[in-house]
């Protein structure tokens, strides 16, 4: 792909000059991203909206579940039993609701955030 | 072919925008990298209440655009940002062809940084140097080529590696969408980078030493070779109507243009540079010592001109 050095095209109709050049890449790139947040479409964090709320579980999608969540927000939103998420997963029954999904992983060989929303799927199923 | 001006005399003009244009877009390296290592060392110390420095890389938003558009949302450890910096780097593309890794990628920056180091280590220890002369003659596009003894070995490993960002793009965009996740995070360098701040090895890590130690050997190895944002940008920049054009009539066939590309592109053969792999870094432009042999110019893709020139076979 990258042997392709000649081609015939027409002699360009302008010459751009380099400062011209420099100055269209920073417009270009730094004005999307300028426009990109105008419009609503930055957020550097999965833990807040793009209008800076933090983010909710709504309890209707298993795949809204991220590993920073701890384990109450999970028992809240889908209204399940702590002791059945604890003996599905192996998770140690000394082990705090507010401990972040993640960390299970470690505390919990069976666990892991796909495993959790497949399980929530199943529970849902009627 | 004019030949009045020798290539060691540079002209006022060329003698000017050598280093102007050259420093600028160093700057704006710098500039990126300098911002990259403010929000890294901001969540270094703030921890979850900063944010990563991963939620600024473009590729990030290549590999959660399948899931954004099909189910609304991002997948794990991307976010909206990501998103609308992979629309910057494409709008920029689509405009100014390959100016993201030219000019604002900082892991191409610190690519270059480890290759201006190899120079500098090159020029003080003299066996070092005479060995890197042999292995920059045999990956140099003008060695050897059209004679009777073909591509040299190192030209040949050269353009069969140059193949591999394109394997390694594809197996991304399939693993992400069959798997919904980041099949890439836990090899990519910058991820690696970003983490050896927090002490974090992975296989990443082994990536980054060894796209560190190849750009000690070539210049902007990694980007030549392996990375897959590179890869997406050249397809996109296609259709661009910016590109390199040298004017044979006013050329003198230095070749200092071909020497100088970080990319390996042989500028001194082409009319056009259309060679996907081109950053638009400017210099060949810069580097050249007939101010009007070489220029980046505005045309219309795909349409031809009678007054342009019979495009010469660079392969
Ligand atoms: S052809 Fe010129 S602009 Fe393109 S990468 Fe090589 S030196 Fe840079």
């Amino acid at each position: 792909m990258t042997t392709q050095t000649t081609a015939p095209r027409a002699r360009g109709i302008l010459r751009i000059s380099g400062l011209a050049y420099a100055a269209l890449i920073l417009i270009l790139f730094f004005g999307t991203i300028q426009i990109a947040q105008y419009a609503g479409l930055w957020s550097v964090s999965g833990k807040l909206t793009p209008d800076g709320a933090a983010v909710q579980l709504s309890g209707a999608d298993p795949a809204e579940i991220k590993g920073w969540m701890t384990i109450e927000s999970v028992v809240d939103a889908y209204h399940m039993d702590k002791v059945a998420l604890y003996a599905r997963f192996g998770i140690p029954a000394e082990t705090p609701t507010s401990a972040a999904l993640k960390d299970l992983e470690v505390v919990s060989p069976d666990f892991s955030i796909t495993a959790l929303r497949e399980w929530l799927i199943e529970q849902a199923a009627p | 072919m004019s030949s009045t001006v020798s290539p060691r005399t540079p002209t006022v003009r060329a003698r000017w925008r050598r280093p102007s244009l050259q420093t600028l877009r160093q700057l704006v390296q710098l500039g990126v990298v300098g911002f990259v290592v403010f929000v890294a060392g901001r969540h270094l110390v703030l921890g979850e209440t900063a944010a990563s420095a991963e939620a600024f890389c473009p590729f990030g938003g290549l590999e959660t655009l399948y899931s954004y558009l099909t189910g609304g949302r991002t997948i794990n450890h991307t976010h909206l940002s990501n998103l609308a910096l992979f629309l910057a780097v494409a709008v920029t593309t689509i405009f100014a062809r390959g100016a993201f890794c030219g000019w604002i990628c900082p892991l191409g920056t610190i690519q270059e940084w480890t290759y201006a180091f190899s120079r500098w280590l090159q020029r003080r220890i003299p066996p070092l140097g005479r060995a890197m002369n042999a292995l920059r003659k045999s990956l140099n596009p003008r060695s050897a080529r059209g004679s009777a003894t073909g591509p040299t070995l190192g030209q040949r490993i050269d353009h069969g590696l140059s193949y591999g960002r394109y394997l390694v793009l594809a197996w991304i965009i399939g693993g992400t969408i069959t798997y919904g996740s980041m099949v890439f995070r836990d090899y990519d360098p910058w991820s690696a980078l970003l983490s050896l701040a927090e002490l974090q090895l992975s296989v990443g890590t082994a990536v980054l030493a060894v796209s560190l130690i190849a750009s000690l050997f070539v210049e902007r190895a990694w980007c030549r070779y392996a990375c897959p944002l590179g890869a997406t940008i050249s397809l996109m920049g296609r259709l661009s109507p910016l590109h390199i054009e040298r004017v044979e009539s006013a050329c003198t066939s230095c070749g200092l243009c071909t020497q100088r590309c970080p990319m390996g592109i042989d500028v001194a053969r082409a009319d056009a540079i259309t060679d996907l792999s081109c950053i638009t870094c400017l210099r060949c432009v810069n580097e050249c010592p007939r101010p009007d042999a070489i220029d980046l110019r505005l045309a219309v893709p795909g349409i031809h001109s009678a007054a342009a020139p019979t495009p010469t076979s660079g392969d």
